[in-house]
């Protein structure tokens, strides 16, 4: 347990009233123990009904479970409570865009961003959505895998909040999973930065996952964005590094041009 | 139990590893390590247990399995977590020059052992 956790935790159990709740809760939330961070958040709402940071917690955690509706509820819930509360309106504003729905996505986006005027993830997800509504970006710009020996591979860019760039990866079944995967790759490379830097590793460069199915990796492309690859079973996990790295190379050249 | 505290000897014992923990995947809590040099077993196991959940968040929304082994590279070394026996999470950090061969070797094995 952090000493941040730690602290907050005693400051709580100190005085259940206190609103050590909300970095507690986002810090359990953060490191994925999405139960615990769960009860805490349940808990702050319950003591802090009036209280929109609460249910922007709540709904924080809603979309690390999987349950975007629930999350569109709490942070509804909050902007009622606070119709300038930037998180709330973002976090909406992204539920809006994964949902194919851009006047409301364009909508939360500027209001997070007239609140919080230097959001990069909220002012990249704006262009992002103007860029879809004017019809210069269909969420699927070819990237393809420049190594030839990598074409039985799927490769997808995605920036650091979770919003697909380019490219496109499919689920067995055929459907696309972009958008899914961007949204819990954030995350997770978040995680692997964490679990690099907490260990005395450094900087991460690769996460490698072998499985049923075949291995998937990802890999910082440059500041913004992160390269996900997927490969068939029975890819060897030396081929499948070598055409990551290449992607990456590549999808780094791609976002810098279109800056 | 004695497979799991093999597991970590065997794994500390590989040259380059810095140290090897296996801890509950519920919640990331230790039971059974080996530290070789200024490693906080809490925070690797931790670490680790959080990694896999998250890897395998990933991997369903590509509608794949969740992983058999997870491998993350650095620019001091590598961390290689896999889950064993349902319930527990092993995981080994290693320097740049070991081997990682005998590291997922070692895990893979242990899974094998623990199905």
């Amino acid at each position: 347990m952090s000493d941040d956790v730690r602290r907050w935790t005693a400051e709580l159990a100190a005085d259940p009233d206190s609103r050590a709740f909300l970095p507690l809760g986002e810090a359990l939330r953060r490191r994925g123990l999405l139960e615990a961070a769960w009860k805490v958040a349940r808990s702050g709402v319950a003591r802090h009904p009036a209280l929109a940071g609460a249910y922007d917690l709540l709904a924080r955690i809603l979309v690390d479970r999987g349950d975007e509706p629930g999350a569109a509820d709490a942070w509804r819930t909050a902007v009622r409570l606070d119709p300038s509360h930037a998180g709330a309106h973002k976090g909406l504003g992204f539920l809006a865009f994964r949902a194919g729905d851009d006047p409301l996505a364009a909508s939360h986006l500027e209001q997070a961003l007239a609140v919080q005027p230097d959001d990069p993830g909220a002012a990249r997800a704006l262009a992002r959505v103007r860029a879809r509504r004017a019809g210069v970006d269909d969420g699927a710009a070819p990237v393809a895998l420049p190594a030839p020996e990598a074409s039985d591979g799927e490769v997808l860019v995605v920036d650091r909040e979770g919003l697909v760039l380019g490219g496109e990866v499919r689920q067995p079944g055929g459907e696309r999973a972009g958008e899914a995967i961007a949204a819990q790759l954030a995350g997770a490379a978040r995680e692997a930065a964490r679990a690099a830097r907490l260990t005395g590793l450094g900087d991460w460069q690769l996460l490698t996952a072998e499985g049923a199915g075949g291995p998937w990796q990802a890999m910082p492309a440059g500041e913004e964005a992160l390269v996900f690859a997927a490969y068939p079973d029975g890819c060897p996990g030396g081929r499948a590094t070598l055409a990551t790295e290449r992607a990456a190379r590549f999808a780094r050249r791609w976002v810098e041009a279109m800056r | 139990m004695a497979v799991i505290t093999a597991l970590v000897d065997h794994l500390s014992r590989v040259p380059g590893v810095r140290g090897a923990v296996v801890a509950a995947r519920r919640d990331g809590i230790v039971v059974a390590e080996a530290l070789h040099e200024g490693l906080d077993g809490d925070a690797l196991a931790a670490l680790a247990t959080s990694l896999i959940e998250r890897c395998g968040r990933v991997a369903r929304a590509a509608g794949r399995e969740p992983p058999a082994m997870v491998q993350l590279r650095a620019t001091g070394g590598t961390l290689v977590a896999g889950p064993v026996g349902g319930e527990l999470v092993a995981c080994a950090v290693a320097a740049p020059d070991a081997n990682l061969g005998l590291v997922r070797l070692a895990i893979a094995e242990s899974q094998g052992a623990l199905a």
